[in-house]
Parts: C-alpha cells; sequence; structure tokens
C-alpha cells in the first residue's frame, strides 16, 4: 500500500453538504431517448439509422471514423422518432441526436452473457471488443478508451493508475461501484493488463472510507497496488493524482499524463471494458449521483439518453424552488439551461441547487490574503492572475502561469472577498487564444 | 419546475463560508483579552481612547466612501479592526483630538487614498501611528516601560539595580531552570510597574499572555497566518541574542520578546493580509526581515519601540518579497520558462 498527496487543494472538512451514500439503484427505462451522437472527446459519429427505424438496445446508432471515437448505442428498444441535426449538448454546442421512442419490451439486439475465457483472448481481439461496445473514460472529457490504449502503445506508457476517487465533492458514483464490485474491478484491472501490456498498475482510493478501503484492497491484492491518499479535492484530476500516487508531475500547461509514461483509467470505464469483453455488453448506461437540493439523493444506473428531468422526479423532484441543474458536480459541473438535457457518457452527477445557496459575487478588491494561492494545486498566483485579466493584461496574466490552470475553482471556492477568479481566468485564457491566433 | 427560471453561470456553483467581515469580526474579537486587561490597569482612560479611536475609524471609515464616491463598507468589519488595534497602540493618556487625527491620518493616507481596503501599501494602523509619533512624540512617550528602561539603563542595570525581577517576584537570583520558569510565567501573565513607579505602556500590550491567546486562536482558526509570527518572533530571539547583551542574555531575549509592542505586532498588525506578501515563503522571509529591521531599531535607532515604524519599513518591501519569490508552477517544462 501506498500513500500520498499533493499540494494546495481543498479538505472535503470544508465542504457543508453531505454526501450520497446509498446503494447503486436501477433507473427504469424511460420512454423516450435521446442519445447525442457525440458524447466524448473528438469528432461526432455519423447517424447510421433513419427516422421510424425500429432498433434494439446495444444496436450501434452512430458510426465512428476511427479509434479517436467512440461508437453511441441504442439504450432502449423501440422506434427512432427523428434524427436532430442541432441539438444543445450539455455545453450548450449543437450536436446530432438521435430520439427513440420506447416500445416497453427493452428487447437486446444481442443479449449479453458472461463468458469465462476472456482472459485468454488476445490483446487485439479484447481491443476490438472494447471498441465495438463505446467504452470511454466517463467524464466532462470523455476520452474514447481505444485512443487511450493506441496513446499506451505509442508514448510506451509503463504505469497506469485506476482512480477510484470521486471527481468532486457529493458524488459518490465510484464509491458505491467499489463498495458494490470490488471483485469485478480485480478482474477488470486483469483485462487492462493484458489489452495495455502494462503490468503496474495503481489503484487509487482516499483515505476517508475504511469500508471502502477494506473490501478494494482485500480483492485487488496480487493484481494492482493501492495508493490511498490523503482526502481532498481536486485528487481526481490527472495532475494532481498523478503527483500524489507517482510524486511525478505532468509537463504543464500542455502535456498529458502518458509523456510521462502514466495513463489515467476512472474505475467504471475499467468496469465498462469488463462488460464489454466479458458479456459483449456495449455502454447503454452509467452510474451517476443525484445530489444537492433534491428530496431522496441517490445513486442511480441511468440509461444514456434519459432526460435529466426523469432522473429529478425518480428522486422525488427537487426541494425548494430550482435555481441551477448542473451537469457534474458543483465545484467544476456545468449549469444547465433545460431539464430536457439527457444523461450521456460524460454526465458524472446531477446536482441542484436552490435559490439560497447559489454563490454569490463580490466587486470589492482583492485583500490578498493568500488563500487561493494555499490551495491552488498548480501552485500558482491566482489573484494576480484574475487581477491581470479583468484589467485585459493576458499576457502579463500568462507570464503568471495563467496557461496552467486547470479550472478547479479551488481558489474562487476560498475566496472570502468572493471575487470571480475562474471566471476571469476562464476569460482571460479564451482572449489569450484569440490573440495568439 | 419552472424550466425558464434556470440560471447557468460558470463554476464553482458552491463557495466557501468564509468572508472578508468574518475575519475582521473575529480577529476584532480576539483583541478582546489584550483590551481588556488594558481596561483592568489604566481604567477609564483605557476605555476613552478605544472608544473614540473606534468610532472615528467607522467615522472617517464611511465619511471618506461617501466624499470619494464609493461604496460605504463599514459592515465589512475593517474600521472597527483598524480603530481597536489603533487604541491598543497608543498610551492611554492619549488626549482625545490626537486619537482622532491619527485614525483620520491613517484612513486617509494609509487606506482611502490608494483606493480603499485591498489597495493600500501600508498598513494604516502604522501609518496613523507615524504620523503622531513624528508630530507629537512626547505623547507617545513609552520610555518609562521596562523596554524604555532596558534601552537607556541597559539589561544590567535592570537587573541588578532595580532588582525588578527578585523584588517583584521574589526569585532570589536568575540562576537555575526553576527561577527562569518562574519569571517567564510571571512575565507573560502580565508585566507590572517598576517598583515605585506607575505603570508606563500603551493601552493593549501589558499582558503578553492576553495578546498570545487571541493570537494563538486566529492561527487556531487560521484566519491569520502563522508564518509572519513565527518568522518575526524567531528573527527577534535570533538577532537580540546575536545583537543584545551578552550579559544576562536570557532576561533580554524575554524582555525584548514579551514587553513593548512586540506581540500586538506580530500576531495583529504585521499579519494584515493587504500589506504582507502573497505566499508562504514570502510571509516568512517578510516576518524575518521585520525582526531584523525591528531590533536595529531598537538597538541603534532613537526610539523605544520602532517596531510600527519597521512594519512601514517591511511594507515597502512586500513588492520585492512577492517578486523574488514567486512560485513555480506545478509540471513546468524549460521551454516554457
Amino acid at each position: 500500500m501506498k500513500t500520498g498527496t499533493f499540494k494546495g487543494g481543498l479538505d472535503y472538512g470544508v465542504f457543508s453538504v453531505n454526501e450520497v451514500n446509498t446503494p447503486i439503484e436501477e433507473l427504469p427505462p424511460p420512454s423516450e431517448v435521446t442519445i447525442p451522437l457525440k458524447q466524448h472527446k473528438g469528432k461526432e459519429c455519423k447517424a447510421v439509422v433513419k427516422k421510424g427505424q425500429e432498433v434494439k438496445i446495444g444496436q450501434v446508432i452512430g458510426e465512428s471514423s476511427g479509434p479517436e471515437e467512440a461508437l453511441v448505442h441504442a439504450t432502449v428498444s423501440g422506434k427512432v422518432t427523428q434524427v436532430i441535426k442541432r441539438f444543445p449538448d450539455i455545453r450548450g454546442r449543437y450536436v446530432s441526436a438521435v430520439t427513440i421512442e420506447s416500445d416497453g419490451k427493452d428487447e437486446w439486439a444481442t443479449l449479453p452473457e458472461g463468458k469465462t475465457d476472456y482472459l485468454q483472448k488476445g490483446p487485439e481481439e479484447l481491443l476490438s471488443l472494447i471498441e465495438k461496445a463505446g467504452v470511454v473514460d466517463f467524464g466532462i472529457e470523455a476520452v474514447p478508451i481505444s485512443s487511450k490504449l493506441s496513446l499506451i502503445k505509442d508514448k510506451s506508457v509503463n504505469t497506469i493508475i485506476v482512480n477510484g476517487i470521486d471527481t468532486e465533492p457529493f458524488l459518490s458514483a465510484y464509491k458505491r461501484l467499489i463498495i458494490e464490485k470490488a471483485q469485478d474491478i480485480a478482474e477488470a484491472i486483469k483485462v487492462l493488463k493484458k489489452v495495455s501490456g502494462v503490468s503496474s498498475i495503481y489503484f487509487a482510493i482516499e483515505d476517508r472510507n475504511t469500508e471502502l478501503k477494506d473490501k478494494i484492497s482485500s480483492a485487488i491484492s496480487g493484481v494492482a497496488e493501492l495508493a490511498v491518499l490523503k482526502a481532498k479535492f481536486p485528487q481526481a484530476m490527472d495532475r494532481p493524482l498523478i503527483k500524489a500516487v507517482l510524486e511525478r508531475e505532468v509537463p504543464s500547461p500542455y502535456g498529458i499524463p502518458e509523456d510521462i509514461g502514466v495513463s489515467v483509467f476512472g474505475v467504471e470505464a475499467v468496469l465498462a471494458i469488463l462488460d464489454a469483453v466479458r458479456k459483449g455488453k456495449p455502454v447503454i448506461d452509467r452510474v451517476i449521483t443525484i445530489a444537492g437540493a433534491i428530496n431522496s439523493p441517490k445513486n442511480l444506473k441511468v440509461r444514456i439518453g434519459t432526460p435529466i428531468k426523469d432522473v429529478i422526479e425518480h428522486c422525488q423532484g427537487a426541494s425548494g424552488e430550482v435555481a441551477k441543474v448542473i451537469i457534474g458536480g458543483p465545484m467544476m459541473g456545468l449549469a444547465q439551461y433545460s431539464v430536457e438535457v439527457p444523461v450521456s457518457k460524460e454526465t458524472s452527477g446531477i446536482f441542484i441547487q436552490s435559490e439560497s445557496e447559489l454563490a454569490t459575487i463580490s466587486n470589492q478588491k482583492c485583500i490578498s490574503c493568500g488563500w487561493c494561492v494555499d490551495v491552488c494545486p498548480m501552485n500558482l498566483l491566482p489573484n494576480i492572475i484574475s487581477s491581470f485579466c479583468e484589467v485585459n493584461m493576458f499576457k502579463e496574466a500568462n507570464d503568471y502561469g495563467l496557461s496552467y490552470c486547470i479550472d478547479c475553482g479551488c481558489c474562487a471556492y476560498i475566496c472570502p472577498v468572493k471575487i470571480p477568479l475562474v471566471h476571469w481566468i476562464k476569460y482571460g485564457k479564451s482572449q489569450l487564444e484569440k490573440e495568439e491566433k | 419546475m419552472k424550466e425558464e427560471r434556470l440560471i447557468v453561470s460558470l463554476h464553482p456553483h458552491i463557495q466557501g463560508v468564509e468572508t472578508v467581515s468574518k475575519m475582521m469580526f473575529i480577529t476584532t474579537a480576539a483583541l478582546i483579552p489584550a483590551a481588556a486587561v488594558g481596561v483592568y490597569f489604566f481604567g477609564i482612560n483605557a476605555i476613552k481612547v478605544i472608544v473614540i479611536s473606534v468610532l472615528s475609524a467607522v467615522g472617517f471609515e464611511a465619511g471618506l466612501q461617501k466624499l470619494m464616491k464609493r461604496e460605504i463598507t463599514i459592515n465589512d468589519g475593517s474600521a472597527v479592526l483598524t480603530g481597536l488595534l489603533f487604541a491598543l497602540i497608543l498610551p492611554p493618556t492619549s488626549p482625545w483630538w490626537m486619537v482622532i487625527l491619527g485614525v483620520f491620518v491613517g484612513m486617509l493616507v494609509g487606506k482611502h487614498v490608494y483606493g480603499g481596503l485591498g489597495s493600500n501599501s501600508f498598513n494604516p494602523v502604522c501609518v496613523g501611528w507615524a504620523a503622531l509619533k513624528l508630530s507629537f512624540p512626547s505623547y507617545l512617550d513609552i520610555s518609562g516601560s521596562i523596554l524604555g528602561a532596558v534601552k537607556s539603563e541597559g539589561i544590567t542595570a535592570l537587573v541588578e539595580d532595580y532588582s525588578y525581577f527578585s523584588e517583584q517576584y521574589g526569585i532570589e537570583s536568575l540562576e537555575g531552570i526553576g527561577a527562569k520558569i518562574k519569571v517567564l510565567l510571571k512575565v507573560i501573565l502580565a508585566w507590572k510597574p517598576i517598583p515605585g513607579a506607575t505603570l508606563v505602556d500603551c493601552v493593549g500590550q501589558v499582558s503578553a499572555l492576553a495578546i498570545i491567546i487571541g493570537g494563538i486562536f486566529l492561527i487556531w482558526k487560521r484566519y491569520i497566518n502563522w508564518r509572519i509570527p513565527v518568522g518575526f518572533l524567531a528573527s527577534i530571539i535570533i538577532f537580540s541574542a546575536i545583537f543584545g547583551s551578552k550579559e544576562y542574555l536570557y532576561p533580554y531575549i524575554l524582555v525584548q520578546l514579551l514587553t513593548g509592542s512586540t506581540l500586538l505586532a506580530a500576531f495583529f498588525v504585521a499579519t494584515d493580509p493587504v500589506t504582507t506578501p502573497l505566499t508562504g515563503l514570502g510571509n516568512i522571509v517578510f516576518g524575518v526581515l521585520l525582526g531584523l529591521i525591528t531590533m536595529i531599531g531598537r538597538l541603534w535607532g532613537s526610539w523605544v519601540e520602532p517596531v510600527w515604524f519597521c512594519i512601514l519599513v517591511t511594507n515597502g518591501f512586500t513588492p520585492l518579497i512577492d517578486r523574488l519569490t514567486k512560485p513555480k508552477p506545478f509540471g513546468r517544462v524549460k521551454e516554457s520558462a
């Protein structure tokens, strides 16, 4: 067992809301799903179904043109009611989407069945099974696993970290997955070893849950080394995570973990890899946490394409007047303007906020308390960078490391003056990009 | 659910509970023990100075902000804190007009000409004090205090001739560890006047213990950075050991550390976030530099207690310290350096 931590970040003690800790429940299939054809980093998939066509669960509806994109599958059986060209995704950009009306039968194209010979297969065969299943590294930057695996080959990666840490406070889907599926995770890591050819694997968790630690440490012994890290946000992000586990820094601002021979996989992605090779089951659902101002917060297994309003209804609705609906978590999530937005491979959670809980901002001046400096995991001076951006001095802001910022939001969270630091820094980054062009 | 009312804005969507006004009021509360000891020893005079100082600080803050057409921010507590701190570093005998004048200069020249809280480069409390010290030195004279006696008579004379420790605390000799601990305990509880003389000191700096209690509380609650007090006090100890009287070195260090304005400066004034460096390393450098300048001032300067002036001087070094201690960003590679 390894321990470690990184500089900066926020202790979980500062977050005032409790974590959801309910077992994973399955949400009944919705009556209609809207499936975006771009749920990953990279180009959009091409629709291969037409309006009126009957589809079954697991049938490919979006075809990829290479390993940089992940296949998109139907997640309910029924009739395609629409192929939309301009559907707003969670970032407010337009993508194509397919809507399917469920026939209620929930029929599979090919029923997933458990096989036992999957570890005998060669890496090439396993890789093609993973590609067929459309597995991505779930999260806001959903990179297709096939693309990550090819990077492992290209950059001769020698270490893999499987991340068992939820990306944000209040999200607990990963934690529940580890508690409920510890044995499967161990199997999944064996598959990952085989398909990637990497033998040095770390499994990263935080030190605040002993139940989780006991479960996973016995399950993965001999398969991967456990890294128990000091509980802090934003540990689940690549740079702090690799620093905490391996004491190594990813070259910044533009490097990627693979540059130093490390690759990071989320625990849910690893489980999806196992489903793909063991059962031939494509990604049709994922586990998300619904938290915040909601009557019954839950961890739910949700079909991809389910409108988030269905999910909210299943959790007995929001408590009080809803002000914000956030995809992801409260620290880095994306606020949505509509509850019609579907759950996708990029959705890790839904966080509801009522009017009284909204963050405030102020136009007071920075008092140089240095708290943002203490919490910055990138070792920057956020207040200085932000004040340069505020007066349009982007070059000067960049001299102080503007482009190193990973948008974790710790600075804006801790600021006693309530300066919207993330706002100014993101504004500065976009303006700097424009100036450089 | 009324969908059209959903708010879209940038993350983070939640924020911490700490605010500037909470910071200021808790710091103010941490000064209450020190102020209470002052009131106990000096009575009505101390109350007068404190009340006049706090009220005029709040009044000038509001007045100057109105005059400069800025948002009035007396609710953020920074004026109350400035007022209280200013009162605590004045002798209780200060006349009312001088207190008001000092607060006015501190507020105007120390704070509002720069643009208010957050923009000033020099500590307003120290600016106000420096103005009074230069204009009315006799009213700010504390040469009758322990620190003053050490300066004028020397520590040897104080210990031997005044029989200070032996008469006051019933300690025959300063030899032996037991006697030393006894003196230390007595000293941190509260300095008493030199036998036969009246207590001469400033309102808030009579009891080292009261100040330490407030300071430790703030460090524990993380409202002040531990690095400045630690750097400053360590530097006082080191430099008084190097430069100070070698005979009776231990009482000498103790006097430098626990009397005068050392502790009040260490925990409450030098830690003002606005005028100090940003990074942890920067704050340690600031503390050590302040300690050095203070010891130079005490040993070779003409004032008994120059620490407030030394804070102003060190504030001037803050931009330089910030520049020299600029942290290296995470994972920086050579090319982009």
